[in-house]
């Protein structure tokens, strides 16, 4: 007979009205354990022997009232009901789990939102535009090469490469629409910009014709500032735009979710790129229309080619000299991040995905075995109470029902404790400097919900496997034995064996990311701490722009017709430096000033230090040398110590050969015997090649990048520098000052200059490390994460082992043992599958640091001070799990280990 | 009848609420002892029901409507709920009966008719 609606209305109101009390039942059985006794007396059974046999004939009250119970009410709404009015006590009485099991839980779950959504923003979410994978952008040394023909030749050199091509300028357009006061985000771009991208903008997309000189001012607006400023007014396209610093026509709106294309970029407005002199307020004035623009430029790659194709390409062309070439890079589009105000940062490099993506996954594991320990121990702690619940009629499914609503307690508490963390988290994200220059305010760091649905996920199913272990013991007979006889005797061997792997898999799983945290926080720590040869703290490189007005051209046009342009601007600009460095040079606190740029330059490493043939008359070599020419005094201005003959002077910069210093590893290296003074050498260079001769040996000191070691550096002497822009270095008394007034002694004599840049050697050090200081950035979380989950795991399943095997330790006492012997069992219980999970976590993390090698500067992947202090620390926490654990034992009375639980 | 008890069986599956049913048009309104005594009794005490299964099944045929529960008194003036057919029970016990007649004639068929 099927149940009916009637009887499932019944059962409902049975259980929000119990109707039928538990009196009413208790009453109805007992009259029928009277009756059946009185028959077994009439029988001629004893009165004892009677009511015992009707005990046996009709079953016990509880369990029968249990029974009822179930069939009065609904059983899991009565179990839920129940549950959820017992919960308060519960958790009162088992604070300590619960809290402990609810942080955890947030921790792993919250700690992974977090790091995945700032990796699925950084990385995995799919740019808004078609076919982004066959779509590159081209890192190129922008001060080699800012003439933007220059900068479009290696496209047309590989034409068959590149469908189309795109360029916009470097500089920040300042335009305002009149009422919208936010800041507005623009970029100038060139006609085949949208159609690049494969983007339609609503309205049309910009023509040849708007790009023309003359042109009338036009713009396509971004979704969002249509909404925000112009509250989607359809008759927008095509109207006039009140602005500044002129009206604009607006002809287009970019599809929603359309911002530009960089990681980072939120584009407001696109403009033609012949339009960003006339709007850049800054900058803007210093570059003529055309001339001298700095340049991005963007490829759609035919199918079947890649970015390597592309350099290749450019290689067998031979448009530029290697040295050149060597400055430029074709990078997957969507591995950058860019602002319209910054440089393109690549922040994808080869297995870092699969490794950070991978360590977070490492970290969820670490999370939920924690997980899995406690639930384990609670549940074993927790073995009395239920064989008395389960003798006084409790059913399995109503403690099976009431446990299913302790662990949604957690899962629930656990889930709202992540959330919150990752909001609050990803809410100071972006207020964190993130290395690199990755500014994160920028990207939209909303929650992943996918991956909040797959934590969640995998904490709960690990909550109900760890729980479904206990639960399997729930069954009467089992507990019943429990609570005549003790607890059960030592776990079966193969039990035991699967919480000594349990454990060793966290301690591997934790080992593994302390370890990839650790080797990229000590190659940040080795960064700054590895001597680059000059002194950090003490140096500062000072960039000045001359003002518009000393333009080659600007210049030109003032020139009169019979004089010479440019003998006359180079001799201008050099004055100009001249007095800019003498100004600095005037500062109190300033020990040198040299005309120079800094050596280390990880943008320029490559050219730097490309290949170069060096003959010494009785020996060729192919070395990857420094070439720096600057002013005499650079050097000095470094600290770099001459160790033998003399530092450069400024008679140096026009004699032949030209007098060089070389650095001591390279004196010793094309020089052997010593006798480097005095030799003479040849460097086929484009840029400060010829003849030499060594005049000098300088301490060794790092070109280019500190993550690419070259064979040395060769230094000659430059006479005063002319152009446009002017680059020094500055030696300072005192560390980290000066900054300030160093900007404000340029100004004073250079009150039009559109950019002065003052940089430490400090911060030059860290851009050269961003991608390990990234690296380090995510780790270090990761790290700390995995910490707090490892170390509260390694405890709580070093507890529970010792708890399991409790009664065990009783019979070895009443046998003789003493606590000595128990301390020491308590102790190998804890080391040796910790032991076993940190050997195979060593393994497992030399294995994964494999992958990320060449981002370790001056570390192996085996570093062993990482790798020996990981270990350390995770068997440090092992042994004080043990000691913890052999504590209690070695207060045990053998009697109580038998008798009780 | 023998004196000697015969080997306890247990209730086939789906048939206590018929012998529930059928015990009480027989006996008329009855508490749940006397229910199980005629059972145990009319098995030659081979069926002995269990407290636990004998009242959740009295209970679950009440909250269908198939039996009506009274609280009164028994002969020896002691209270005892006493239950008793309704006539959406009759017409159940007649329908289960029927249904029953049907499958055991199938069965004997089966097993000891002519192949």
């Amino acid at each position: 007979m099927a149940p009916t609606l009637h009887e499932w209305l019944l059962r409902l109101w049975g259980t929000i009205s119990r109707r039928r009390t538990d009196g009413d039942l208790e009453e109805e059985l007992r009259l029928h354990l009277e009756l059946a006794a009185e028959e077994s007396r009439c029988r001629g059974e004893s009165p004892d022997g009677g009511e015992r046999a009707a005990r046996i004939r009709a079953g016990g009250v509880t369990q029968a009232m249990e029974a009822c119970r179930d069939q009065r009410g609904l059983p899991w709404l009565d179990v839920l009901a129940r549950g959820v009015a017992g919960l308060p006590r519960l958790v009162r009485h088992h604070r300590g789990y619960f809290l402990f099991a609810t942080t955890t839980l947030a921790v792993a779950v919250g700690v992974n939102l977090v790091v995945f959504t700032v990796v699925n923003a950084l990385w995995l979410r799919p740019l808004p535009v078609r076919d982004a994978d066959r779509l590159v952008t081209v890192m190129h040394n922008a001060l080699a090469l800012s003439v933007s023909e220059a900068v479009r030749s290696p496209f047309e050199a590989v034409a068959g490469q590149v469908e189309t091509s795109h360029m916009f300028s470097g500089l920040k357009p300042d335009l305002a629409f009149d009422g919208v006061e936010s800041e507005i985000e623009a970029i100038g771009v060139t006609p085949e910009y949208f159609g690049l991208f494969g983007v339609t903008p609503r309205g049309r997309d910009f023509t040849a014709d708007d790009d023309r000189a003359g042109a009338e001012p036009v713009a396509i607006i971004s979704d969002r500032l249509w909404s925000r400023a112009f509250g989607r007014r359809p008759d927008l396209i095509g109207a006039v735009a009140a602005a500044k610093p002129f009206a604009i026509r607006i002809v287009g709106i970019a599809p929603a979710g359309f911002e530009g294309v960089r990681r980072g970029e939120r584009v407001d407005v696109w403009i033609p790129s012949r339009l960003v002199p006339k709007v850049a307020s800054d900058a803007g004035a210093a570059v003529e229309a055309g001339d001298h623009v700095p340049m991005m430029v963007f490829a759609r790659l035919l199918p079947g080619q890649t970015p390597a194709d592309v350099t290749r390409r450019w290689r067998e062309t031979g448009v530029f000299p290697e040295d050149i070439l060597a400055s430029f890079a074709a990078v997957p589009l969507k591995d950058v991040f860019g602002t319209p105000e910054s440089r393109t940062i690549v922040i994808c490099e080869g297995n870092a995905l699969a490794v950070v993506a991978g360590l977070a996954m490492l970290v969820l594991a670490g999370g939920c075995a924690t997980l899995a320990a406690l639930v384990l121990v609670h549940y074993e702690r927790r073995r009395r109470e239920l064989a008395v619940r389960t003798a006084l009629g409790a059913s399995r499914r109503r403690l099976t029902g009431e446990l299913a609503l302790e662990l949604g307690l957690v899962a629930a508490a656990g889930t709202m404790g992540a959330l919150m963390l990752a909001v609050s988290g990803l809410r100071a994200i972006p207020a964190l400097t993130m290395p690199g220059g990755v500014n994160l305010a920028r990207l939209d760091l909303s929650i992943d919900w996918r991956v909040l649905g797959v934590a969640v996920a995998a904490a709960i199913v690990t909550l109900a496997a760890a729980a479904s272990l206990p639960i399997r013991r729930f069954t009467r007979a089992r507990l019943a034995q429990e609570l005549i006889a003790g607890p059960v005797a030592t776990a079966p061997a193969a039990s035991q064996r699967i919480r000594q792997a349990l454990l060793a898999l966290q301690v591997s799983a934790t080992i593994v990311v302390l370890v990839a945290a650790g080797l990229f926080v000590r190659a940040v720590v080795h960064g700054f701490g590895h001597a680059p040869g000059f002194d950090i703290d003490r140096t500062k490189f000072v960039t000045v722009q001359l003002p518009p007005a000393m333009n080659l051209s600007a210049f030109r046009a003032r020139t009169p017709k019979d004089e010479n342009p440019v003998e006359g601007w180079k001799k201008a600009t050099a004055a100009r430096a001249t007095r800019l460095r003498e100004a600095l040079r005037s500062l109190p606190g300033v020990a040198e000033v040299a005309e120079g740029m800094p050596p280390i330059d990880p943008d320029q490493a490559e050219s730097l230090l490309a290949p170069r043939a060096v003959d010494t008359w009785s020996e060729h070599h192919e070395l990857r040398l420094g070439m720096m020419r600057w002013s005499p005094e650079w050097l000095s201005a470094l600290g770099v110590p001459i160790l033998a003959g003399r530092g450069l002077t400024p008679a140096d910069a026009t004699s032949t050969p030209a007098p060089a210093v070389v650095t001591a590893s390279l004196a010793r290296m094309l020089w052997p015997a010593g006798d480097a003074l005095g030799q003479p050498f040849f460097v086929k260079a484009v840029r400060s090649g010829g003849r030499h001769v060594v005049v000098g040996i300088a301490r060794d000191f790092v070109v280019g990048s500190l993550t690419r070691p070259a064979a040395g550096v060769v230094v000659t002497a430059a006479p005063p520098t002319f152009g446009i822009e002017h680059h020094f270095a500055v030696r300072t008394a005192h560390p980290d000052r000066l900054v300030e007034p160093m900007r404000r002694a340029v100004k004073a004599i250079e009150p039009d200059t559109p950019r002065v840049k003052v940089t430490t050697g400090r911060d030059i050090i860290a851009r050269d490390i961003g991608r390990q200081r990234l690296g380090a950035w995510f780790f270090s979380w990761f790290g700390l994460t995995a910490l707090i989950l490892g170390v509260g795991g390694v405890f709580g399943l070093t507890a529970y082992l010792a708890e399991s095997r409790y009664r065990e330790f009783g019979v070895r006492l009443a046998l003789g043992a003493t606590p000595h012997d128990l301390v020491r069992h308590g102790l190998s219980a804890a080391l040796v599958p910790t032991s076993l999970g940190v050997g195979a976590g060593l393994v497992a993390a030399a294995v994964v640091a494999r992958l990320f090698t060449s981002l370790l500067t001056g570390l192996s992947a085996l570093d062993p001070t990482t790798y020996g202090a990981v270990a350390g620390l995770m068997l440090s926490c092992a042994v004080l799990a043990g000691l913890g654990g052999a504590w209690r034992l070695r207060r045990m009375a053998p009697v109580d280990a038998l008798r009780t639980d | 009848m023998s004196n000697r008890p015969a080997a306890k069986t247990s209730v086939l599956q789906g048939t206590l609420d018929l012998m529930v049913l059928r015990t009480l048009d027989v006996l008329g309104p009855s508490h749940g002892y006397a229910i199980a005594s005629r059972l145990e009794q009319v098995s030659n005490g081979a069926l002995q029901l269990n407290m636990g299964t004998l009242y959740p099944a009295l209970m679950r045929l009440e909250q269908r409507g198939l039996l009506r529960g009274t609280w009164g008194k028994t002969d020896n003036n002691r209270k005892a709920r006493f239950y008793s057919l309704t006539a959406a029970g009759r017409r159940e016990l007649m329908a289960e009966k029927r249904a029953w007649d049907r499958m055991t004639a199938i069965m004997q068929a089966l097993l000891h008719g002519e192949a």
